[in-house]
């Protein structure tokens, strides 16, 4: 049987983010994820591990898994770099911002970092890595630097707006913030915003046009018994993730970490 | 994507169900011993709707008391063979049952047909790539059949992506009546055929068939289910 033609053109690739030294780079989507049939970039998502300064409210499920290095932060993110992270996460409690700068020597991966406004303007003097500045509880627009800035937003058009009013003031490095993917009831809606910038994006609103990143950290709330079953549910947290077109992965487990970066290359064809 | 009613039970992409496999290779206290665990499985799993039966020794009688042991379940049956003589002799050893057929061997498609369409039962038609799947729908129809499900066959996640993708286009952008059918998803067990099943499920895919999945797996797949 002759089959009618299912494949869509590829579109001008998406902004690309160079990260870290300017040996990463995220984003530059020209397709749906993955689709080789419509000319998809065989490049996988980033995936980032996090640390944090301040152990009293991450699970202990998950700090048993990092052999001890987890009460420094700086050997954590070595860790991660060890096991194959593409880059580091910290959740910065404590505002010192020279831990950062000890994680980006040390480990001369990308970094992104979570913290307050205060701390994140200090960030603004470390010139010689491309970080993304998360601000903890809303938009961080202090000085920012040569480095990127998450945006979240609850719809596509809140996100939208909010780019706009970034790039207003010249600040182009954006990092679009699809929030928290879990496999529970938000996942949905998590992945119908997803799709939605996405697809906005590839058709041309240039305001959605920025990499996207996600944080599957909160799997671990879930309360289960062992690292193994909280790591699977966090590595099928990041599949879904990825397949919505996410281009960034904040994790917690190693192991799923582990298995969400061959998820990856097995998609993009690597 | 329409959905079909299999051996009394619905499915389609909105109502998506799974099933674990049992071999005939297996007898005795194996067998009753696989079952119950599948049972167990299903009371906490509401999507966990069916058993396959697999005819992996090729015999039919060892499928057929396989096939009688699994419809005492109370699960949906799912019958699979290269045979479809094999098919028919299982089929009689359940009567009252429309379990579906599921057909391995491509160019048995419409002799399986012909089996679906004198019993009254749904049959899976498989396919290596899109192409000969249609090929496939269309010599099952020409031979009566209709109550259809698609079987491609995945070599990997990838590939899942790729065909539930292409399937689903021809279907709602070119309204190809051989993609309209639903979607069945044929995997192996642990994690990398949770994440399979994970890719049907967001996918289209409307049915899961997997070999094996533990409680914790099937925790997740169930979840899942019910997110989308």
């Amino acid at each position: 049987m002759r089959l009618p033609k299912t494949s869509r053109r590829p579109c001008a690739p998406l902004k690309e983010l160079y990260l870290g030294r300017g040996d990463y780079v995220a984003g530059g989507a020209q397709s749906l994820p993955f689709l080789d049939l419509d000319g998809a970039r065989r490049r996988r998502p980033l995936v980032f591990g996090q640390v944090t300064d301040d152990l009293n409210t991450y699970p202990e499920l998950a700090a048993d898994m990092f052999s001890g290095r987890q009460t420094d932060p700086v050997e954590w993110a070595v860790m991660w770099k060890e096991i194959g992270a593409d880059g580091v996460c910290i959740d910065l409690r404590s505002d010192d911002a020279d831990i950062v700068r000890r994680i980006c020597d040390r480990t001369r991966l990308p970094v992104a970092v979570i913290a307050d406004a205060d701390a994140l303007a200090r960030m603004s003097d470390i010139g010689d890595s491309t970080m993304v500045l998360i601000g903890r509880d809303s938009v961080y627009d202090g000085p920012s630097g040569c480095h990127a800035v998450a945006v979240g937003g609850e719809t596509a058009d809140d996100i939208s707006g909010r780019c706009s009013a970034l790039e207003s003031e010249g600040i182009d490095n954006i990092v679009i913030d699809l929030g928290g993917f879990a496999v529970d009831g938000t996942l949905e809606d998590r992945i119908a915003l997803a799709e939605e910038v996405r697809r906005r994006a590839l058709s041309e609103d240039a305001t959605l046009r920025h990499p996207t990143m996600c944080s599957t950290v909160c799997c671990w709330d879930g309360g289960f018994p062992d690292a193994r079953v909280a790591s699977m549910w966090e590595a099928e947290a990041a599949l879904t993730a990825m397949l919505a077109g996410t281009d960034i992965l904040i994790m917690r487990g190693p192991g799923a970490a582990d298995m969400a970066r061959v998820y990856g290359e097995e998609l993009a064809d690597l | 994507m329409a959905g079909i009613v299999i051996d009394g039970q619905y499915v389609s992409p909105e109502e998506r169900a799974f099933a674990l496999s049992v071999s005939d290779i297996m007898y005795g206290d194996m067998l009753s011993d696989r079952l119950s665990r599948i049972v167990e499985l299903a009371e906490g799993h509401g999507h966990l709707r069916f058993v396959c039966v697999r005819n992996d020794s090729m015999d039919p009688s060892l499928f057929s008391a396989a096939t009688n042991a699994a419809s005492c379940t109370g699960l949906g049956l799912i019958l699979e063979s290269a045979d479809p003589v094999n098919l028919r002799e299982a089929l009689a050893s359940v009567p009252g049952c429309t379990p579906l057929l599921c057909i391995t061997d491509g160019d048995r498609v419409g002799e399986t047909a012909v089996l679906s369409t004198v019993t009254s039962c749904p049959m899976s038609v498989p396919g290596m790539d899109t192409e000969s799947l249609m090929d496939n729908v269309e010599a099952a129809e020409s031979c009566g059949a209709s109550e259809l499900v698609l079987c491609p066959g995945y070599a990997n996640m990838k590939g899942c992506l790729e065909i539930n993708t292409d399937l689903m286009r021809l279907e709602t952008e070119h309204s190809l009546p051989q993609a309209s059918h639903p979607v069945m998803t044929r995997t192996w067990s642990g994690e990398y055929a949770l994440s399979i099943a994970s890719v049907s499920v967001m996918r289209h895919g409307a049915l899961i068939v997997l070999d094996d999945l533990d409680g914790d797996g099937c925790d997740l797949l169930e979840a899942l289910m019910d997110c989308f």
